[in-house]
């Protein structure tokens, strides 16, 4: 486990923004932390950061007590995030990297791959005021990535990318997870959370509703529903209605639609409709997406 | 352009600014407190002076006989009370005697005043042991300007034996006086003293003028990594208090630089008057003097030079102004003390501004909190022009040892020269500033790690306080 996160709390002036939080985040995966505004992911991303300090709780990183040593092994890209404006962009990466430790070279080496990663080749000598929101954003996610961090924790990373880049910066964030790092990820775009995701923690007024892996929390959030792509979709419909573990049957064009009373039944469908000389092109089960999950959770 | 647009921005601009509480509060509480400060300022300026026993020599009995019966008026409150003699107190025994004013009085020199040329003042030298306030000095001056016209008034109708006066004869009439005040002990003249005072204020001034710019400095580059939302970036990877810490020692830094190239600007000024403009510049100007017969010292100095070739020394000593610049000052010592209370008052109020912009969201929410912390820093800067009459006042003697105050008023006393026994004073000074200076990056730091990422709430002085116990 790289992050264990133990009864962890946090009051501001009386108010409890983390209820004893429990979390425990494993090695090279992307996490998901999910909530709606207010739920605490941002104290909890802080506490993280030690930014800001918790009332009780504990929080052990690869199973030493979480310290300003490990700082330099973390790189962080706020919700609230900007730069300084009259600032080039290579003196920022500059800076950046020598408050985290780098040398000089080892900075700009970085700060020449990011960029040329990042398609932002000839941008060094510009001054913030003249880049374009999307332009900015990325320097912002160069600076959180320039020290090459075991643990990244992005706060919205794609809010305010446009598609392009939005896909530029997942496919970035899926590589980094491929080289063994550790994503945190918060964000309110559901679609994003659910394909890049391997697992998840949902927050919601200060207390954990929800977490575990992806798969497992979509399959036990669903009904056992699939989905039957067919050559004749018509001529499935009167064997499966005879069959005692389906029901709730609907067609859409070739496709066939139902419930199971439980997921092992499955076989025996298969078996029915194959033994019935239906040729079956796919099967899928059917998951409620996560945006779903989620307003059920939190409107509680 | 659009009128009715106009208004409605003009109206909006000013109901908001107009209908804040603090506008209320700085408007109505602004000239109560400049009065205030100003009626306190002068009160401290004079209640701290001591009781001057003015001993009043003539060595002619008539002329005493007068001034005892024309009784220069005793003044309870400036302390001042008159004796009179016709034996002097040696200079060196005064301290020992039951005065602390000394003067001697020469009657023919003030009966023939009229003769000076331009109705230029008589000269009096004044002995002290006890520091002359200003308002004493000129209290005094004001008396015996009075006491002896009246005397000149007899002389004349005597003279003139009941004969109308002509406005010639009022001219003749009137006295002006200007002491000379000297210490009793030393022999120092205070005019001298009174002139290295001036170049106190203006350094009091200075460091006013940069404890405000440099902190302004401080205050903008807080709030701009507030506003600008990059702070939460930066303390993720160094500590508040550092961040902090550098920005307050980074703009010290840029003070300094510009110290030192404003040395080095000067001081080749300082050269280049010394050995390339003066010699010709008093070369024209000896020319001229000699010329307008001009007094007999000035020409004394033409033939030393016509005879030695041309010495700075001696035009210095001609130049009252070039011997203060040039010759009366311990730039050393001056440049160490300035230094250090630039420094420290710099780094004291820099730590409360960068508090206070950590704490808001705006800069136009700072004033609520700026105009309050600037207050003793103002009321330092107008005492310390009191000073100038009574550096030794209880007042300034306070302000110039509690921190808040300390480095403009001290900067102004340490002009006025502080004896051997007064030297603790700087030290306390000096100490408390430092000691207030930690106490206050302290108390900031705190604010600043929890002012720095709050945003849209509305901070008082109670949230301040309750951040400064947690």
């Amino acid at each position: 486990m790289l992050l264990d996160i133990q009864q962890l709390q946090k009051q501001y002036q009386g108010r409890t923004a983390l209820h004893a939080i429990d979390l425990h985040i494993p090695k090279a995966c992307i996490f998901g932390l999910l909530g709606p505004n207010g739920a605490g992911k941002t104290s909890l991303i802080r506490i993280l950061m030690q930014i800001l300090k918790p009332e009780s709780g504990e929080i052990l990183f690869q199973g030493e007590k979480l310290a300003k040593k490990h700082l330099p092994k973390m790189g962080y890209l706020p919700e609230e995030r900007g730069l300084y404006p009259k600032m080039k962009v290579l003196e920022q990466i500059l800076y950046l990297g020598a408050l985290r430790g780098l040398s000089n070279q080892e900075a700009k080496k970085q700060a020449d791959f990011w960029l040329e990663t990042l398609q932002m080749q000839g941008w060094e000598q510009k001054k913030v005021t003249e880049l374009s929101k999307g332009m900015a954003q990325k320097v912002q996610f160069v600076l959180a990535v320039l020290h090459n961090p075991d643990v990244l924790i992005l706060d919205e990373p794609f809010s305010g990318f446009d598609p392009n880049t939005a896909s530029l910066v997942r496919a970035q964030i899926l590589a980094l997870k491929a080289q063994g790092k550790t994503i945190i990820l918060s964000s309110h775009n559901m679609d994003s959370v659910q394909e890049m995701c391997d697992y998840v923690a949902l927050l919601h007024q200060g207390n954990k509703v929800l977490d575990g892996a992806m798969q497992d929390i979509l399959e036990n959030h669903s009904e056992i529903r699939y989905k039957l792509v067919l050559a004749h979709a018509e001529n499935a419909r009167p064997i499966l209605t005879k069959l005692d573990s389906v029901s709730n049957i609907a067609e859409q064009g070739n496709q066939i639609f139902f419930n199971l009373t439980e997921t092992h039944a499955l076989n025996s469908v298969l078996q029915s409709l194959i033994g019935q000389n239906i040729s079956i092109l796919s099967c899928q089960r059917m998951l409620t997406p996560l945006r779903e999950i989620f307003i059920q959770k939190t409107q509680l | 352009m659009n009128f009715k647009q106009l208004f409605i921005i003009i109206r909006r601009e000013f109901l908001n600014r107009v209908r804040k509480k603090s506008f209320l509060w700085i408007t109505l509480l602004s000239p109560i407190l400049t009065a205030g400060f100003l009626a306190f300022a002068i009160y401290l300026g004079i209640s701290g002076s001591p009781n001057y026993n003015v001993l009043i020599h003539a060595e002619n009995q008539d002329m005493l006989d007068y001034l005892q019966s024309a009784k220069l008026a005793n003044n309870e409150k400036l302390k001042i009370k008159f004796f009179y003699s016709t034996e002097f107190v040696a200079i060196d025994t005064l301290k020992n005697s039951p005065y602390n004013v000394e003067m001697s009085i020469d009657p023919e020199l003030l009966l023939n005043a009229q003769s000076t040329p331009n109705r230029s003042a008589v000269v009096v030298p004044l002995y002290f042991t006890e520091k002359i306030s200003a308002f004493a000095e000129s209290y005094i001056r004001t008396e015996l300007e009075a006491k002896f016209e009246r005397l000149k008034v007899q002389y004349f109708e005597l003279r003139k034996n009941g004969e109308s006066m002509h406005l010639e004869d009022f001219d003749q009439l009137k006295v002006k006086l200007q002491f000379d005040p000297i210490e009793a002990q030393s022999g120092e003249h205070e005019q001298v003293k009174k002139e290295r005072l001036w170049v106190g204020l203006f350094l009091s001034f200075l460091i006013y003028l940069f404890i405000f710019m440099y902190g302004t400095h401080v205050m903008r580059g807080v709030l701009e990594e507030k506003t600008n939302r990059i702070v939460e970036l930066i303390i993720s990877s160094v500590e508040p208090f550092t961040l902090m810490l550098g920005k307050i020692l980074g703009i010290a830094l840029v003070a300094l630089t510009q110290f030192a190239l404003w040395l080095g600007l000067s001081g080749g000024l300082y050269f280049l008057f010394q050995y390339l403009l003066i010699p010709s510049v008093s070369e024209i100007a000896l020319q001229q003097m000699q010329v307008l017969d001009a007094p007999q010292m000035t020409t004394a100095l033409a033939q030393q030079v016509s005879q030695n070739g041309l010495n700075w020394q001696s035009i210095l000593a001609e130049n009252r102004t070039l011997d203060l610049i040039f010759n009366r000052f311990n730039y050393g010592l001056v440049l160490a003390v300035f230094l250090f209370y630039f420094l420290g008052g710099y780094l004291l109020y820099a730590a409360i501004f960068a508090a206070i912009a950590a704490a808001v969201d705006a800069e136009a929410d700072t004033q609520q909190f700026v105009v309050p912390v600037s207050m003793p820093l103002i009321f330092a800067l107008l005492l310390a022009q009191f000073s100038l009459y009574n550096t030794d006042s209880f007042a300034s003697v306070f302000a110039s040892i509690f921190p808040l105050t300390s480095p403009v008023v001290m900067m102004m006393r340490i002009q006025s020269g502080i004896d051997s026994t007064q030297l603790w004073q700087l030290w306390l000074s000096m100490f408390s500033l430092v000691v207030a200076f930690l106490f206050a990056t302290w108390g900031a730091a705190k604010i600043y790690r929890r002012g720095i990422l709050q945003y849209g709430t509305k901070i008082s002085w109670k949230t301040l306080f309750s951040w400064l116990r947690t």
